[in-house]
C-alpha cells in the first residue's frame, strides 16, 4: 500500500498574500485608530464615548458578512457535499460570533453614556443579540456532534436557517422597539467623522478578510490532519497483516 | 411454497462493490473492500466483533455512504446508481427490529404495506408464513424476542426486495425459526435475489450457502465458495 | 404510489401509538399546568398587571411544550431503528414530513385546548370577548413553530445530547415568531381587536411560509445519510 500525502492546503485561502492582507489590515487600522483618536473631532453631547461608534458599526457591518459567508457556504455543501465548504461555512459562523461580540461589548459602553443605561430593549441590540444566540448555538452543536458527515449536514441546515432568520428577527424587533441613533443617514456627521469612519470600516473588513482565510486555512489543515491519521492507521493495520 | 412469493422480477442481478472504505473518525471500519454479488445466490459474511460486517451491509443498505470507493447495483453500463430508484429493492433485516412495539403484528405489516405502496392482501399472507397468525393481533412489544425476529423477517421481504440484507437473522430463533430461515432462503435463491447476510452462527455450511466472505479488521479475509462449515474458514482465517 | 397513501399510513400510525402509550399527551400537558403554576407562584399572577403578563406565559408554556413533543415524536422512529426502515420506501421524504408536521400539529394543538382557558382563566382573560381571535393566532403562530421544530427535531435526532440541543436551537431561531405571537395577543387581549394586530400577524404568517418553504428541503437534506 503506498502512503500518498496529502497537499498541504496552505496555497489555497488565500496562500501567499494573506501575508500582505494582515500588512495592509495593521497598518489601516492603526491609521483608522489613529483617525478616529486625533482626526475626527468630539462628539459634543457624548464626549469620547462617541468614538465606540468608529470600532462598533463596522464590526456590525462584517458581523453579517460572516453569517452569510456562513449561509452561503453551507447551500453549497448541501448541494456539493465538498468538506472545503463545511470548512468554510465553519470559519464564516465563528468570526461571525466573534464580531458580534464585540458589538455586544461595545454597544452597552456607548449606550451608557448615550441613553444612561447598559441595556435596553432597543431593536438593533436585541437582532444582535438573538443573531448571536443562534450562532453560538450552531457552534454548539458543531463542537457537541463531532466531526461525522451528519454534524456537517445538520450545521448546514442550522446555517441557512439562521441567516432566513435574520429578516425576521429585524423586522420583529423594529416593531416592538426603536431608537437606535441614524447619524449616517440624516447627513448629521461631520466630514472628519466619516474619513475616519471609512478607514475603520476598511481596516475592519481587512481584519474580518484575514480572519477568515486564516480560519479557512487551519480548518483546510486540521482536514488534513484527519486525514493523516486515517491513513497512518490504515498503514499499520496492513503492516500488522502482513506480518501474522 | 404459496402465496406472492416470487411474483416479481428482481430489479438488478448484481451488486458491486469496488474500492470501498468506510472510516469514521480517525480509523476505517473498512478499507479498499471489493467484491461482486450476484442474482440467485446467498452469501454469508463472518468475521470477529468490530471487523466491518455491518458497515459493509449498511453500505449495500444505501444506508451509509462509502468514504471512498462505490457501490453500484445493476449491470454495467446500465446500472442504475441514484439511491432513490434503488432503496425500494432493498430489504433490510437489522440489528434493531425496526418495528413499532405499540402497534400488533399486523399492523406493524399493514404499516410497511402502505408505506412501500404493497397490496395489502400480502400482509396476511406473511404472516402465515412466519407463523404468526394466532399472535397477529398483539402489540409486538408482547413478543418473544423470536416472534420479532420473525416478524422483523416478515417486513423486510413483504416488499419482495432483489437485494436482501440479513444481520444476525437467527437472533432468537428456534429450531423451527431456523428451519423457517433455511427453506425462505431457498426460496429467495430460487426467486433470483441476491442474499446477503451476516451471521456469528457458525454451523451454516455449503448446503444453505453458495458463497462466504470472511471480514476481519476492516478487510476481506477470504471470498470464495463455503466449506461444510463455516467454523472451519472461521478457525483457519481469523483464529 | 401514492403520496396519500404514504401520508396516512405514517401519520395514522404515530396518533395510534400515542392513543395507546398516551405518553406525550399526558406528560406534556401535565408539565404545561407545572409550568403555569410555576409562572403564578413567580409572582406574575398577583398584580393588577396579570392580564399583560397572560400572552407571555401562553406563549413560554406553548414554547416549553413544543420541543416536548418535537422530540418525542421523532425519537420514536429511531428506538427500534424504524427509521432505516421508512427510509428504504420509495419517495417517502415528502410524505414522512407532512405527516410528521401534521402530528405534531395535532398533539401541540390538543395541549392548546387545555393551556389556552387553563392560562385565561388563572391570569383572568375574558376568553368568551376575544377566544376565536386568540384561537388564529395561537394557531397561525403553532404553524411555524411546528414547521421549525419538525426539521430541528429530525436534524438533531442523531446527536446524543439532542433534548438539551433542540430548545437551544430552537427557541433563538423562533424568536421573531415568538415576538410576533405574544404582542398580537397582548393587543386581542387588551381588547384591540384584530385590526391592530394586523401588523404582527402579518410577521407571523411570513415565518410560517418562509419556514413551511424551506423546512420541506432542509428535512429532505437532514434525513440524507442518517440511518
Amino acid at each position: 500500500m503506498k502512503l500518498t500525502i496529502p497537499t498541504l492546503h496552505t496555497s489555497e485561502a488565500g496562500g501567499e498574500w494573506v501575508t500582505w492582507l494582515a500588512i495592509a489590515t495593521a497598518v489601516t487600522l492603526t491609521a483608522g485608530v489613529g483617525m478616529a483618536f486625533f482626526y475626527a473631532p468630539e462628539e459634543a453631547t457624548m464626549g469620547v464615548v462617541q468614538r465606540i461608534f468608529y470600532f462598533h458599526v463596522p464590526s456590525a457591518i462584517v458581523t453579517y458578512a460572516g453569517f452569510l459567508t456562513c449561509a452561503t457556504a453551507s447551500v453549497a455543501y448541501l448541494v456539493t457535499g465538498s468538506r472545503k465548504a463545511d470548512v468554510v461555512a465553519r470559519a464564516g459562523a465563528e468570526l461571525g460570533v466573534l464580531f458580534c461580540t464585540a458589538v455586544l461589548l461595545s454597544g452597552p459602553i456607548w449606550a451608557r453614556k448615550a441613553w444612561g443605561t447598559w441595556w435596553t430593549g432597543e431593536p438593533r441590540l436585541l437582532l444582535t443579540l438573538v443573531m448571536c444566540l443562534i450562532f453560538v448555538a450552531y457552534l454548539v452543536v458543531r463542537q457537541m456532534g463531532g466531526r461525522s458527515e451528519m454534524t456537517r449536514r445538520i450545521c448546514a441546515v442550522l446555517g441557512i436557517l439562521g441567516v432566513a432568520d435574520i429578516p425576521l428577527v429585524r423586522v420583529a424587533v423594529q416593531r416592538w422597539r426603536g431608537n437606535h441613533p441614524r447619524v449616517l443617514r440624516e447627513g448629521g456627521i461631520a466630514p472628519e467623522m466619516a474619513h475616519a469612519f471609512t478607514v475603520m470600516l476598511l481596516g475592519v473588513g481587512l481584519m474580518f478578510l484575514t480572519l477568515l482565510l486564516l480560519r479557512i486555512r487551519a480548518g483546510l489543515l486540521e482536514e488534513d490532519v484527519e486525514t493523516w491519521h486515517l491513513q497512518l492507521s490504515a498503514r499499520r493495520a496492513t503492516l500488522d497483516d502482513r506480518r501474522s | 411454497m404459496t402465496g406472492t412469493w416470487g411474483l416479481r422480477p428482481p430489479a438488478f442481478r448484481r451488486v458491486r462493490v469496488s474500492e470501498v472504505s468506510r472510516a469514521f473518525g480517525r480509523s476505517h471500519a473498512l478499507f479498499r473492500v471489493s467484491t461482486e454479488l450476484h442474482a440467485g445466490t446467498v452469501t454469508a459474511i463472518v468475521g470477529p466483533n468490530g471487523a466491518g460486517k455491518t458497515t459493509l451491509l449498511n453500505l449495500l443498505a444505501t444506508l451509509d455512504r462509502p468514504s471512498e470507493g462505490n457501490v453500484t447495483f445493476g449491470e454495467g453500463a446500465g446500472s442504475v446508481t441514484h439511491r432513490a430508484a434503488i432503496r425500494p429493492h432493498i430489504g433490510l433485516v437489522a440489528h434493531d427490529t425496526m418495528l413499532y412495539p405499540e402497534l400488533t403484528g399486523r399492523e406493524n405489516l399493514r404499516f410497511t404495506a402502505d408505506v412501500c405502496g404493497v397490496d395489502p392482501a400480502a400482509v396476511s399472507t406473511w404472516l402465515a408464513r412466519v407463523g404468526l397468525e394466532a399472535a397477529a393481533d398483539s402489540p409486538a412489544a408482547t413478543y418473544s424476542r423470536g416472534m420479532r425476529q420473525r416478524l422483523a423477517i416478515a417486513r423486510a421481504l413483504l416488499t419482495e426486495p432483489t437485494l436482501v440484507l440479513l444481520d444476525e437473522p437467527l437472533t432468537g430463533l428456534d429450531a423451527s425459526g431456523r428451519a423457517f430461515l433455511s427453506e425462505t432462503l431457498r426460496e429467495l435463491r430460487a426467486a433470483d435475489r441476491i442474499v446477503v447476510m451476516v451471521t456469528h452462527h457458525l454451523d451454516w455450511g455449503s448446503s444453505e450457502l453458495d458463497r462466504a466472505i470472511v471480514v476481519a479488521r476492516g478487510r476481506i479475509r477470504f471470498d470464495g465458495a463455503p466449506p461444510e462449515t463455516l467454523a472451519d474458514l472461521y478457525a483457519r482465517e481469523v483464529a | 404510489m401514492s403520496f396519500g397513501r404514504q401520508l396516512a399510513a405514517i401519520a395514522g400510525k404515530d396518533l395510534r401509538i400515542e392513543l395507546r402509550a398516551r405518553e406525550i399527551l399526558y406528560t406534556a400537558t401535565l408539565f404545561s399546568v407545572v409550568v403555569i403554576v410555576v409562572f403564578l407562584f413567580s409572582g406574575f399572577g398577583d398584580s393588577g398587571e396579570t392580564r399583560r403578563a397572560a400572552p407571555g406565559v401562553l406563549w413560554v408554556t406553548i414554547a416549553f411544550v413544543g420541543t416536548l413533543v418535537f422530540g418525542r415524536t421523532f425519537q420514536r422512529e429511531r428506538e427500534q431503528n424504524a427509521i432505516a426502515g421508512l427510509l428504504l420506501a420509495p419517495s417517502i421524504v415528502g410524505p414522512l414530513f407532512a405527516a410528521k408536521l401534521l402530528v405534531n400539529l395535532a398533539l401541540l394543538g390538543a395541549i392548546e385546548l387545555i393551556v389556552v382557558p387553563v392560562v385565561t382563566v388563572t391570569f383572568g382573560v375574558p376568553l368568551a370577548a376575544v377566544g376565536g381571535a386568540v384561537a388564529l393566532v395561537v394557531a397561525l403562530g403553532t404553524l411555524g413553530f411546528a414547521a421549525l421544530g419538525t426539521v430541528l427535531a429530525a436534524s438533531l435526532s442523531t446527536l446524543r445530547l439532542r433534548e438539551v440541543l433542540l430548545p437551544i436551537v430552537l427557541y433563538p431561531l423562533c424568536l421573531p415568531l415568538l415576538l410576533a405571537c405574544v404582542k398580537a395577543t397582548q393587543l386581542l387581549v387588551a381588547g384591540d381587536g384584530l385590526g391592530a394586530a394586523r401588523g404582527w400577524l402579518s410577521i407571523v404568517v411570513a415565518f410560517d411560509v418562509l419556514y413551511l418553504a424551506l423546512s420541506r428541503w432542509l428535512f429532505g437534506q437532514a434525513l440524507e445519510g442518517s440511518a
